[in-house]
């Protein structure tokens, strides 16, 4: 299960390990439970932890934008690796996404 | 005959320039679920790491290779249980002069790339389309990318341009 932070009205989850095929299912299943039981709270990704992601994970986190957005509620990403962001670029998802440095940036622009 | 020795001796010359330029890993077999997606980049990531490929172009490859796997796990075997013993990919990595490429072999469902739709993430925002993003991730990562099917084979090369490489 993800470790999550609940701040005011805003949740973050914290990811991790490498954002392939293999686990991209799982954190998939595991964020639409946090988000089932959460559905009043904006969420947080925070990816200090992750490594490394293919359009397996990227597919993860449209999938969670789409489910937020239906419940009136923002997605924000923060601490990308720069392997992470370079396959936002290569896609040109930058503009679809808010992204920040830090997690404490994305708090403040909550 | 002295034009022919000429002939045979510019020949010889010319393969083994060609020859002494390429280097190659062994072609392993995996069994094509997902499962076994992070051992199949592991092994790439060795591969090119003895070839001494610069990292940037590693990872760009990994990501490409992850790509091509992910697809042929996913769609190629998708009529076959994971149990199945058909399900096999063929993994070799090879350099030739300037060029890193990795083959990846499949007897499964052929799909030529080519025929894959553009990403469209509005698409998946409004639910129409899940995925998409990884033939395009493939194609931006490499310099090339050849598909071919014959003999019950479908067979994907990945090409990347990469200046400066030694041989093992």
């Amino acid at each position: 299960m993800l470790k999550t932070k609940q701040v005011n009205t805003d949740l973050v989850i914290y990811l991790k390990g490498r954002l392939d095929v293999h686990l991209s299912t799982e954190v998939e299943k595991d964020i639409q439970e946090i988000i089932n039981r959460n559905s009043d709270a904006s969420l947080i990704l925070n990816l200090a932890d992750v490594e490394y992601m293919s359009s397996s994970g990227l597919r993860v986190l449209v999938a969670t934008m789409r489910l937020l957005k239906a419940n009136g509620k923002a997605l924000k990403l923060c601490n990308l690796n720069q392997a992470v962001l370079k396959v936002f670029e290569v896609v040109e998802l930058m503009d679809m996404f808010d992204i920040y440095e830090t997690e404490e940036s994305a708090l403040e622009n909550v | 005959m002295q034009v022919q020795n000429l002939n045979l001796t510019i020949l010889l010359y010319l393969s083994l320039k060609y020859w002494s330029n390429m280097a190659s890993s062994v072609i392993r077999d995996f069994h094509a679920v997902i499962a076994q997606v992070p051992e199949i980049k592991l092994y790439v990531e060795n591969q090119l790491k003895i070839l001494y490929i610069p990292e940037e172009i590693i990872q760009d490859m990994i990501l490409a290779t992850d790509e091509a796997v992910t697809n042929i796990v996913m769609h190629a075997y998708s009529d076959l249980s994971d149990s199945d013993a058909g399900r096999i990919l063929k993994v070799q990595v090879r350099t030739r002069r300037n060029i890193v490429e990795i083959l990846l072999k499949d007897a499964g469902r052929p799909f030529d790339l080519k025929h894959a739709p553009a990403p469209d993430v509005l698409k998946n925002l409004n639910g129409e389309r899940r995925g998409g993003f990884g033939v395009f991730l493939m194609k931006t990562l490499t310099d090339r990318i050849h598909y071919f099917n014959g003999d019950g084979w479908n067979c994907i090369a990945l090409f990347k341009k990469c200046s400066g490489l030694q041989r093992s």
